[in-house]
């Protein structure tokens, strides 16, 4: 019981400030509903805290104030700040790459039901292709959508992994790089989730064929794009206006790009290189006019 | 509204490294009070309080650009004030200068601490008032130093162990026989206004 009494009391200062884990603050209190003498001792350093903790802040002088915003003014103005490097190197490689485990984790956990969305409407639309289209008219298309939203996945897990926290394309923009980059990644899997879908109906109704011939679909297509973009870039700005549309947009075709490419089987086609390009200055005129409506915010 | 009013400290950090006046100007607002008042209940003087305030403010200006986003302004900026702390303590126990906690009176109700101290209450405060705030720094300031800081952290700056254990650099351990050791020292010591 007495060494009981003394380890509790060795632990009773922490319990009153409440900095002991939960498993210890219930021993302590289960110990205190039983010992009086501990009562005794907690409540006097309880008392000791509540007096302590009334010694009343003494306000900084005006003049004192002054003084160091004028000296730092003066400092400021004296010397011209050395530009912060525009990426941070916070990681090492070998800490790099062994985050890409962990990225891959938060990606999966970011992206699952989206995948899992995408998934089962990439099967529905194999199917439908297989069933009606025999001659494999909408197989390209629907490897694109597919490399498309796997690029969307590799952007976020290489925002993810080589992003560093904290890296900043400009100091006084405050644009931050990794969440820029993982608004481009999570705005082209949206894109390519709602062009799956539009495949998926226009494959039912046969127009298949003519999904990226008809003037007034592509324009609606890339209005999504543009959409997304502007929309991800409002929404950083509500969260405090650190990510820029116009970067996301830029971000995202510059991955996205080759590696399309890649999934196309290194095949250059005049249809799919004009369609990225619309997507790109579209995207691009979303970005703008996000960092735009941001600007007027934050004005 | 003005977008620094809405960013964080680490923010205006950026901004302070890309020569942004009026980041500085926001994170003095936000922080000078604090670190004075981190001073003061340490050093138990208002002018050496403000010099050290000055100077912290100082170092976070030519620090700026090697500042660390990912790590939290105000960890790095309590332990730039902590090291200044300890400067200035060694330097007193060089000087040897009277001590600021010797008493004037028989009965010890009086310091020098007290008479230099310019921080005086508020016209209406009442006259027990300002008899608690002279004992309650009384038993701080003549806490040994290393208590000192760790008592002025978790309870008027509300830090954590951890938190203060990283502002100091010292292992939580350290921290926590800090804070036992202190609080009962200032039990004893406030025994009359309990």
């Amino acid at each position: 019981m007495i060494m009981l009494c003394q380890s509790v009391r060795d632990e009773l200062t922490h319990f009153v400030l409440a900095q002991l884990s939960a498993d210890e603050t219930l021993a302590v209190a289960r110990h205190l509903s039983a010992c009086a003498d501990c009562v005794r001792e907690e409540t006097e350093l309880r008392r000791t805290t509540l007096l302590v903790r009334q010694w009343q802040a003494a306000p900084l002088s005006e003049a004192v104030t002054e003084q160091i915003r004028s000296a730092a003014l003066a400092d400021l103005a004296a010397a011209p700040r050395p530009t912060r490097p525009r990426h941070r190197t916070g990681l090492s490689w070998p800490e790099r790459w062994s985050s890409l485990l962990d990225a891959a984790r938060l990606m999966q956990r970011q992206l699952a039901p989206g995948a899992f969305a995408f998934v089962a409407l990439a099967t529905l639309f194999a199917l439908i292709v297989l069933v009606r289209d025999p001659n494999g008219a909408a197989r390209s298309g629907a490897l694109f959508l597919g490399g498309m939203w796997c690029a969307s996945v590799a952007n976020g897990v290489l925002a993810l992994v080589f992003g560093d926290p904290g890296a900043r394309a400009n100091p006084r923009l405050r644009v931050d790089v990794r969440a820029t980059a993982l608004s481009a990644a999570w705005a082209g899997a949206a894109v390519a989730s709602v062009f799956l879908v539009v495949g998926i109906a226009k494959t039912l109704t046969g127009e298949y064929s003519e999904l990226m011939r008809l003037p007034l679909y592509s324009l609606a297509s890339f209005a999504i794009v543009a959409v997304a973009v502007c929309a991800s870039s409002r929404f950083a700005a509500r969260e405090g206006g650190r990510i820029s549309g116009a970067l996301a947009a830029l971000l995202y075709f510059a991955f996205s790009g080759p590696l399309v490419y890649i999934a196309l089987g290194f095949r250059l086609d005049g249809l799919w290189l004009m369609a990225e390009a619309c997507m790109l200055v579209f995207g691009l005129l979303g970005g703008l006019t996000g960092d735009a409506l941001s600007a007027r915010r934050r004005a | 509204m003005n977008p620094q009013l809405m960013a964080t400290d680490e923010e205006l950090m950026d901004g302070v490294a890309g020569g942004e006046a009026l980041a500085f100007d926001q994170l003095l607002e936000r922080h000078g009070k604090p670190l004075f008042n981190f001073f003061l209940r340490q050093v138990g003087n208002v002018t050496e309080a403000e010099d050290l305030v000055q100077t912290t403010f100082v170092r976070i200006l030519q620090a700026a650009p090697s500042f660390d986003p990912a790590q939290k302004f105000t960890t790095w900026a309590y332990r730039i004030a902590h090291n200044l702390c300890v400067d200035f303590f060694r330097r007193q126990q060089h000087r040897r200068a009277v001590s600021l906690d010797e008493p004037l009176t028989d009965d010890e109700s009086l310091t020098l601490g007290d008479l230099m101290a310019d921080d005086a209450p508020a016209p209406g405060l009442r006259f027990e008032d300002n008899q608690l705030q002279a004992a309650i720094r009384r038993a701080v300031t003549t806490l040994p130093v290393e208590q000192r800081a760790v008592v002025v952290l978790c309870h008027f700056e509300g830090r954590s162990y951890p938190e203060i254990a990283e502002t100091l650099d010292i292992p939580v351990g350290t921290v926590k026989s800090r804070m036992h050791n202190a609080m009962r020292r200032l039990r004893d010591q406030l025994q009359d206004w309990m």
